[in-house]
């Protein structure tokens, strides 16, 4: 009943922001506060009914990994209704839809990871992705946002095609839509029809995933896009996608070799690829879009070598990167506000202007670099030792020299914030709701750097249950 | 049982250590004397759990009691002690993981409680001291982490967190000793300080590598257990390893020339190196080391390096005019005598002396410090009949002072006592030199109060010397390390403020407190408490008498000395000229260190920076190039055009099908 409550909460709640928006003339701060109100309270009940076991509708389970999904998309979402209220009051066209749509897109990740058929993993995919388009979209006066935004949707909807072809293609070889039904087609020898429709289900998933080749709309997108709402970009539909491909592999695919060797190749493209566009990029929104390529790219190692731990390192990868990438989104967004622009350039000397942020940024890119004590690193660390188990060392390797190229650019970033002079003089004044969002940020960081014990026990049990160990 | 305060014997280091990150990183909130209080604060709860923690372990050791020279187990240790703590990161799916290990037995306990208190009166005084400096609050946040490295050193359980903590302290003595780094002879300093120490470290770093290949462990109690299990020849080698990181922490001879030039840093400083941490790590070291020297028979290097430095440090130590100097010249003297008790069996007795002289020293040194303040210059001849306006420094002085030249019953005379007894048995020219050292200890003390407290201001004899221009000691010509100004002609010694006497009371308390602690007059409680097994110190008073005596004689012959040649005529020179020189330029050990060592040590750098330039950095720029070149040249694939990208989408999906059906 929990869950059932979380979804109608996230559903109506979407509702009735959208619905107040227009009677409200100025009221960011306001919609903000409620959607924030609304995540927390989501993320209470998660915790509270973490252990669930239920079936909704036949079609929606109620189970450990489903409160997980609430737990990192409510946090997700909570951060991004947090991050807007910078610039929300000024800049927006209207607050309304931005706030519902972030509650929305939540409410989809979670019936996606929740489903146990396709057609709701489908409809909750397409949900979660209609909020990232209107959020990509929604600086609208801006050339490269409608630019960025018209390419994601034109090739997203591509990919849920392709996604929707291989679905139906998985139908027609196993002959149900139901989870149980198909997995069970699956172990007795996957049907070749079925087998190329799980193979084109892993394209659409990669395309929301990032994962090279089906990552070119990222850098676009996410420069076009307002830092906060490429920081929602970033992590909501990866920890929806990542945890749904986890519970779609499980529950239905099985997987077969065939797909899970799919998945590792673009994993190895992706974090190869991915490290090396990053280094050549000087404007910080692309940097972090490639970035993201290459986060994405090690998460899907994880999901790629699967098992309870596999996927808890995965899940672990999504929390680090949460924190830490919505942390960098968010420094961005902060230090736009003060009028400084996301390239290199324009973070030169940034230290000697922005002593705080910088700091806090600083935490960030480390997290994201790998370093440790901080969470980006342990994320790293589990999924490497997850391919050791596995004995896959060569990937292993490339994994670990790629992670040198990530130490390069960010304290590319690093360098010119701290060591160089900055252009113009005078301290900066920083949104102190965003250095206190940036604060909390890096705590967690450390918090999960120093002691993940407690994170990663609530991971392993959440795929336990989910592997029905 | 349960301990309240062994339970949470982490927060004794960690709160230090979150002081530091407080005031390094909200410095500029603290304004004025502010980060002083708050440090202070700080060091009085960790003082108030460390004493909470020694009063748990006091109660929970094994008791001993002596009889008749024997000692007599009266009740085995409580269940849970030594006490430990143990936090694991990086445990992953039963990997070990890298442990945080904390291990208290009855010699960290005291230890703790030692550098907690030492610590908070330094603290204390510096509030007053460092009034007005630039960077105030910084020195204190780099005394916070210095402390937070000590007592992490003093508790771990693991020698490998041992290590870091040590240096993390060589680090903050470096900082320490350079904090007026515009002076040049203090830029000078703090690097002399850092090489010499850091060279020391090798052996730390290679003994304990070596080690961890013999035993397979850091754990200092499971390395005791292993150490008989070594081959003599290896557990001699990893034992002086660590003996030539030992000499280097504890400045100990030929190591020992950093120590003196650490006197740039301020005066609360040097207490803090002296006294409470850093040179008291070293000695330390070898007591937790104690089970592989012994089994490597490594203990009469420990005697011999120990005596020597006693020697050579007490005589130089009576030719300084510097009172930083010669205080600095009796800590090398002071630790050479706890290595002597290590190196003649003396264990319990080493220990008891360095707790002794932490707070004996620590009360000189600030003592010292409170006669710069007030007499505003370091030359002791220049100062101006102390004694008579500083009568709190003075009468403070007294005590660390009758404690250093071991009258009785001052702490000192208990404790060095007892080791030149424990060389008088095992190796007898030893103990003459002892004897010998503890002569010209009571004698340059008794020069340093006779001069500074008694009489009337002189010019200095010794500034105008021609071997004394410049900073020889530190490579430094007279236009780069001017003397240091005489005080101005009008000016007043005056007593320090409340803040300062108040640490030198609560020092002059906790030093007269210790000795009796561990004299026989309260049946040397001190020792049983750190009774291990094996402390033929313990010994009925009778049997002491004869050495007590002779200890008493010498101690007053030094007194009498001094002032029969300085009472009356302290500028008198009465040796010739070349001998004093050579006194003063610290018979050229330094200068054979700059001339000759630094040059021949320069070759192999040469030979390695050129190695480093043209082969190493072009490999690292080659590789940079190279992947940078392929970065850019992967951008022309993001052309920014929706239909490449969708055709990439399609493509992949292509050769993902072919790849999976083919499988």
């Amino acid at each position: 009943m929990i869950t059932l409550t979380i979804v109608l909460l996230l559903a109506l709640g979407g509702l009735g922001v959208a619905l107040a928006a227009p009677l409200l003339k100025r009221g960011s701060g306001v919609l903000a506060g409620v959607t924030m109100a609304i995540f927390a309270l989501a993320m209470i009940l998660a915790v509270a009914g973490f252990n669930e076991r239920a079936l909704i509708f036949g079609s929606l389970e109620a189970s450990p990994l489903t409160a997980l999904a609430v737990l990192l998309l409510s946090a997700a979402g909570f951060f991004v209704a947090w991050g807007n209220l910078a610039r929300g009051e000024e800049l927006w066209g209207g607050p309304g839809e931005f706030f519902a749509f972030l509650l929305w897109g939540a409410l989809g990740g979670v019936l996606l990871v929740g489903s146990t058929n396709l057609l709701l993993f489908f409809l909750g995919l397409e949900l979660s992705a209609y909020a990232t388009y209107v959020l990509a979209a929604y600086d609208r006066d801006r050339k490269e946002s409608a630019e960025g935004a018209m390419k994601y949707l034109v090739l997203g909807a591509l990919s849920s095609a392709i996604l929707l072809y291989g679905f139906a293609l998985v139908y027609a070889g196993t002959g149900s839509m139901e989870f149980a039904a198909i997995r069970a087609a699956f172990l007795k020898g996957a049907p070749a029809l079925a087998l190329l429709g799980a193979l084109l289900a892993l394209v659409g998933l990669g395309f929301k995933l990032a994962l090279v080749p089906f990552h070119a709309w990222v850098p676009d997108a996410y420069q076009g896009a307002r830092p906060v709402a490429a920081a929602y970009l970033a992590s909501a539909p990866k920890i929806a996608v990542g945890l749904g491909l986890a519970a779609l592999f499980v529950r239905a695919f099985g997987p077969p070799d065939a797909v899970t060797q799919s998945l590792l190749v673009l994993a190895l493209f992706s974090f190869v690829f991915g490290n090396l566009w990053a280094l050549a990029q000087t404007n910080l929104k692309r940097l972090l879009a490639y970035s993201t390529i290459a986060h994405m790219g090690y998460l899907a190692l994880g999901l790629a070598i699967g098992g309870t731990f596999g996927y808890a390192a995965a899940g672990f990868y999504l929390l680090a990167y949460l924190i830490a990438g919505g942390a960098a989104f968010f420094a961005l967004e902060a230090a736009e506000a003060a009028g400084v622009p996301s390239t290199i350039e324009g973070w030169k000397g940034l230290f000697k202007r922005a002593p705080g942020l910088s700091v806090l940024a600083a935490i960030a890119f480390l997290s994201l670099a790998g370093v440790p004590g901080l969470a980006g690193f342990l994320a790293k660390l589990y999924v490497f030792a997850a391919s050791a188990k596995v004995g896959l060392f060569a990937v292993l390797v490339v994994a670990v020299l790629t992670t040198v190229l990530g130490y390069y650019y960010y304290f590319r970033v690093l360098q010119a914030a701290f060591l160089e002079a900055p252009k113009e003089e005078g301290r900066l004044s920083v949104n102190p709701s965003l250095l206190a969002l940036l604060f909390v940020l890096a705590g967690l960081s450390i918090l999960f750097g120093v002691w993940p014990a407690g994170a990663f026990s609530g991971l392993e049990q959440a795929f336990r249950v989910l592997i029905g160990l | 049982m349960s301990y309240l305060y062994a339970s949470h014997l982490y927060w004794i280091p960690l709160l230090p250590a979150l002081g530091f990150l407080v005031v390094i990183l909200l410095g500029r909130l603290f304004k004025g004397r502010s980060a002083g209080y708050f440090t202070t604060l700080v060091m009085a709860i960790v003082a108030f759990l460390a004493s909470g923690l020694l009063v748990e372990a006091l109660q929970a050791a094994p008791q001993w009691a002596v009889e008749g020279g024997e000692a007599v187990l009266v009740r085995p240790a409580l269940p849970g002690f030594p006490f430990t703590f143990d936090w694991s990161w990086l445990a992953i799916q039963g990997e070990r993981g890298v442990h945080f290990t904390l291990y208290v037995d009855q010699l960290g306990a005291i230890v703790l409680f030692m550098v907690a208190w030492a610590s908070l009166f330094i603290h204390l005084f510096s509030i007053g001291y460092m009034d007005g400096e630039e960077r105030y609050a910084t020195f204190f946040a780099y005394l916070q982490l210095f402390t937070a490295a000590m007592l992490t050193f003093v508790a771990a359980g693991d020698f490998f967190i041992a290590l870091l903590a040590w240096e993390v302290m060589g680090l903050m003595s470096y900082l320490l000793i350079g904090f007026f780094f515009k002076k040049k002879s203090a830029q000078q300093a703090m690097k002399k300080a850092f090489i010499t120490t850091k060279f020391a470290d090798l052996g730390f770093m290679v003994g304990l590598f070596w080690l961890y290949k013999e035993t397979g462990t850091f754990q200092m109690v499971e390395v005791g257990q292993a150490a008989e299990h070594l081959a003599a020849g290896v557990a001699l080698a990893i034992g002086l390893l660590f003996f030539l990181a030992a000499m280097g922490k504890s400045a100990q001879f030929p190591l020992h020339v950093w120590l003196l030039d650490a006197m740039e840093g301020p005066t609360p400083v040097s207490a803090m190196i002296h006294a409470a941490t850093m040179v008291a790590a070293g000695v330390f070291l070898m007591a937790r080391f104690y089970p592989v020297l012994e089994a490597g028979h490594a203990l009469p290097y420990l005697a011999w390096v120990g005596a020597i430095t006693a020697l050579f440090a007490a005589v130089l130590g009576a030719a300084f005019a510097d009172v930083k100097k010669i205080l600095a010249w009796s800590t090398v003297s002071q630790l050479g005598y706890m290595f002597l008790g290590l190196g003649v069996f003396g264990w319990a007795a080493a220990m008891f002396h360095l707790v002794a002289h932490a707070f004996f020293k620590a009360l000189l040194f600030l003592g010292s410090g409170s006669m710069i303040h007030g007499a505003k210059t370091q030359d002791i001849f220049e100062m101006n009949r102390l004694a008579r306006y500083m009568p709190w420094t003075y009468g403070t002085f007294l005590i660390g002072a009758a404690a250093l030249m071991g009258i009785p019953p001052f702490a000192g005379f208990w404790s060095k006592d007892l080791i030149l007894h424990m060389a008088e048995e095992h190796a007898p020219l030893l103990w003459a030199m002892g004897l010998v050292a503890a002569f010209f200890t009571a004698f340059y003390t008794t020069r340093l109060i006779v001069i500074a407290f008694h009489h009337p201001s002189y010019e200095s004899p010794w500034k105008k010397a021609p071997w004394n221009q410049g900073c020889p000691a530190l490579n430094l010509g007279p236009e780069d390390c001017p003397p240091e100004p005489p005080p101005p002609p009008d000016h007043h010694p005056h007593e320090s403020e409340p803040v300062m006497i108040t640490a030198l009371l609560g020092l002059a308390v906790f030093s007269v407190a210790v000795g009796l602690w561990g004299s026989p007059i309260f049946g040397q409680k001190l020792l049983t408490y750190l009774y291990e097994g094996a402390a033929p110190e313990i010994l009925p008073p009778a049997k002491l008498m004869g050495g007590y005596l002779l200890g008493t004689l010498i101690a007053l012959a030094g007194l009498f000395t001094a002032v029969a040649l300085y009472a009356k005529d302290p500028l008198k020179q009465r040796l010739p000229d070349p001998v004093v020189a050579a006194l003063q330029r610290r018979l050229y050990i330094d200068e054979f260190y700059y001339k000759v060592v630094a040059r021949v040590a320069q070759w192999p750098t040469d030979l390695l920076w050129i190695i480093d330039t043209y082969v190493v950095d072009f490999l690292v720029d080659l590789t940079g190039y190279a992947v940078g070149a392929f970065g850019q040249a992967l951008r022309w694939l993001n052309s920014g055009k929706v239909a490449t990208y969708a055709a990439y989408i399609v493509l992949g999906a292509i050769l993902l099908i072919l790849g999976g059906v083919r499988w």
